[in-house]
C-alpha cells in the first residue's frame, strides 16, 4: 500500500499541484495543500488513492476559498505568486504578457459553472472519464458533454475578455 | 453509399461523442465506428476538426494557468515523517482528552455519590413519599414481579402483591408514585457475561520475527503484570516479542469476541505496532483497528545519565467495525 502510495505521489503530485493551483491562484499554498492531500492519503489508506486524492485536493481547496471569503481577502492573480526565481533569463516583456494571459484564463474559468470547471480541471490533470463521474456524480456518458460545453465556455469566455482588453489598451 | 442518401440513413457523430473520442475516453468498437462514418462524411470531418482546434486550444490555455516554477515532489520520506509527527501529536492528544474526561467523569460520579448518600442517610423532615420522589430513581429497574403497596389503613401492614416469580429478586428500585411509595421489586435471571460461539478467525495473519507464545503467568511477568486484554472474554493466545535493551516486549493477545470472531490486542513501541497493524491489514484488507492509545512509555538508557522516553501504544484489532474495536480498547486499562 505504502509502495502504491509512492508511485501515486510520484506519478500525480505536480497533476496535484497543477489542479489545486488553479483552484486557489497560490504556487505555493497549492503545494502545501497536495502535501497536505498526501499525507491524509497515508492516514486512510483509501481504496482508490488516485480518485480520492483529487477528490480531497479539490475539497481542500473549497475550504481554503471559503476560508478567504471569510476573511474578506480577495485572491487576486500573482497576489502571492512571486516573481519566478527559476526563469531569470526571460524577457520581461513576455513574464507580463504570460501574466496577463494567466490572469485571462482565471476570469474566464470563474465564468463556469463549479461542475463544469470541476470537470474541466480534473480532465486537465489526467483523469479518465470515469474517475471524473465518479468524483462529480455525473454518469460517464455525461462527462463529453459537460467537457464539450466547459471547453466552449471557457474559450467563449476568454476571447471576449481577449478583446475588451485589447479595446480598453487601444482607448 | 455515397450523396445525400448517405446523409440521410448514417447518423452523424454528436459533438461530444467527437470530444470523447478525441480524448480516448470511448471503446474501441465505438471509436471503430466513428473512424467508419468519418471515413464516410465530410461534415463530421469539419466537425472532428473543429473540436480538436477546440480541445487543443483550451489545454493551452489551461497551460498557460499553471504555476511559473514547476511543482518538484518533495522526497516521499518527508511526508511519511511528517505523518508520523502527525500521529504521533495525535495520539497524545487523545491520551490527554481522555485522561481529562475521566476525571470529570470520575469527579461527577463522586459528587453524584455524595449527594445520593445524603439524601439515603441523613434524617428526613419529609414524608417518605416525598423523600422517594426527591431520591434518584436508580435506572436499573427490571422486570417487576411484585409490588409492595402502602400500609394497609385497617392492619397497618405493607400489603405485598407478588405477580410471579419463584426465584430470588436480584435488584430493588424505589419509586414515587403520587402520595405512595410503590417497591418494584426486579427479577433478574443471572446471564453469562460471555456467550461463545464458533470461532472465526479470518485474521490468522502469521506474525514475522521470533514470537514467544506464552501462558498469562509468563506474560504477566514478563510485562509487570501490564497483559493487555479485554476483561471477561476467553484468551485464546498470547504471543510476545522481546524488546531490544530496556525495551518491554511486544505483547499481542487474541480474545474470542461474543460474536465469535477473533479480536487482538496489541501493546507494544509505537512504531512496532503501528508496522504489524500495517502489515496485518495489508494482508487483510477488512480488518480495522482501534484508535491508537497511549500506554505507559518505556524509558530506554542509551548509556548516559538521562534516559529516553519511548512512546508505546495499544490497539485492537479484528473484523469488527471501528466503533466496536474502539469501545473495546477503552475497556483496556494499563497500570502506569
Amino acid at each position: 500500500m505504502t509502495d502504491e502510495l509512492e508511485r501515486l505521489y510520484k506519478s500525480t503530485y505536480s497533476a496535484v499541484v497543477r489542479f489545486l493551483y488553479r483552484k486557489v491562484w497560490d504556487a505555493d499554498r497549492a503545494e502545501d495543500l497536495a502535501q497536505e492531500v498526501f499525507i491524509r492519503a497515508m492516514a486512510h489508506r483509501p481504496e482508490k488513492p488516485r480518485a480520492w486524492v483529487f477528490a480531497v485536493a479539490a475539497n481542500l481547496a473549497r475550504d481554503e476559498a471559503r476560508a478567504a471569503i471569510r476573511r474578506k481577502k480577495h485572491l487576486t492573480l500573482l497576489a502571492n505568486d512571486p516573481l519566478p526565481m527559476s526563469t531569470p533569463d526571460l524577457p520581461v516583456d513576455e513574464v507580463m504578457e504570460q501574466d496577463e494571459r494567466k490572469a485571462l484564463v482565471n476570469e474566464a474559468l470563474a465564468e463556469l459553472s463549479v461542475r463544469d470547471r470541476d470537470v474541466l480541471l480534473l480532465w486537465d490533470a489526467g483523469m479518465s472519464y470515469p474517475e471524473i463521474a465518479e468524483q462529480t456524480g455525473l454518469a460517464v456518458g455525461a462527462i463529453g458533454t459537460t467537457l464539450a460545453r466547459a471547453r466552449k465556455r471557457l474559450l467563449d469566455a476568454y476571447d471576449r475578455m481577449d478583446v475588451g482588453n485589447s479595446r480598453a489598451a487601444r482607448s | 453509399m455515397t450523396g445525400w442518401m448517405s446523409e440521410i440513413a448514417v447518423r452523424h457523430v454528436p459533438e461530444e461523442e467527437l470530444h470523447a473520442y478525441l480524448d480516448q475516453a470511448l471503446s474501441r468498437s465505438q471509436c471503430v465506428e466513428i473512424e467508419c462514418h468519418l471515413a464516410e462524411c465530410r461534415n463530421c470531418r469539419t466537425d472532428r476538426d473543429r473540436v480538436a482546434a477546440v480541445r487543443d486550444r483550451t489545454t493551452a490555455l489551461l497551460a498557460d494557468a499553471a504555476p511559473r516554477r514547476p511543482a518538484v515532489a518533495p522526497p516521499f520520506e518527508q511526508l511519511v515523517a511528517s505523518h508520523r509527527e502527525r500521529t504521533s501529536a495525535r495520539i497524545v492528544s487523545l491520551a490527554r482528552f481522555r485522561r481529562v474526561g475521566l476525571l470529570a467523569a470520575g469527579l461527577a460520579a463522586a459528587v453524584g455519590a455524595g449527594w445520593w448518600g445524603r439524601g439515603v442517610s441523613a434524617p428526613s423532615a419529609v414524608p417518605t413519599s416525598v423523600a422517594a420522589a426527591t431520591a434518584p430513581v436508580p435506572e436499573r429497574t427490571l422486570v417487576a414481579i411484585g409490588t409492595i403497596t402502602p400500609a394497609d389503613s385497617m392492619t397497618g401492614i405493607p400489603a405485598i402483591r407478588i405477580s410471579r416469580g419463584s426465584r430470588p429478586p436480584l435488584a430493588l428500585s424505589v419509586r414515587a408514585r403520587s402520595e405512595s411509595p410503590v417497591v418494584t421489586v426486579a427479577d433478574r435471571a443471572p446471564e453469562a457475561a460471555v456467550q461463545v460461539s464458533a470461532l472465526v478467525d479470518e485474521d490468522a495473519a502469521p506474525l514475522d520475527g521470533l514470537w514467544q507464545t506464552v501462558d498469562l503467568a509468563r506474560a504477566a511477568a514478563e510485562t509487570g503484570g501490564n497483559v493487555p486484554r479485554i476483561e471477561g472474554l476467553a484468551i485464546l493466545d498470547i504471543q510476545l516479542q522481546h524488546g531490544q535493551g530496556d525495551e518491554r516486549p511486544i505483547v499481542v493477545v487474541a480474545q474470542q469476541h461474543p460474536s465469535g470472531r477473533i479480536i487482538r490486542t496489541i501493546e507494544g513501541p509505537m512504531d512496532r505496532v503501528q508496522d504489524l497493524v500495517m502489515r496485518h491489514r495489508t494482508q487483510n484488507a477488512g480488518l480495522h483497528a482501534s484508535q491508537p492509545d497511549l500506554t505507559p512509555p518505556d524509558y530506554l538508557s542509551d548509556g548516559t545519565v538521562s534516559a529516553r522516553r519511548g512512546l508505546r501504544i495499544l490497539t485492537v484489532t479484528g473484523l469488527l467495525p471501528s466503533d466496536s474495536l474502539n469501545a473495546l480498547a477503552r475497556s483496556i486499562a494499563l497500570r502506569e
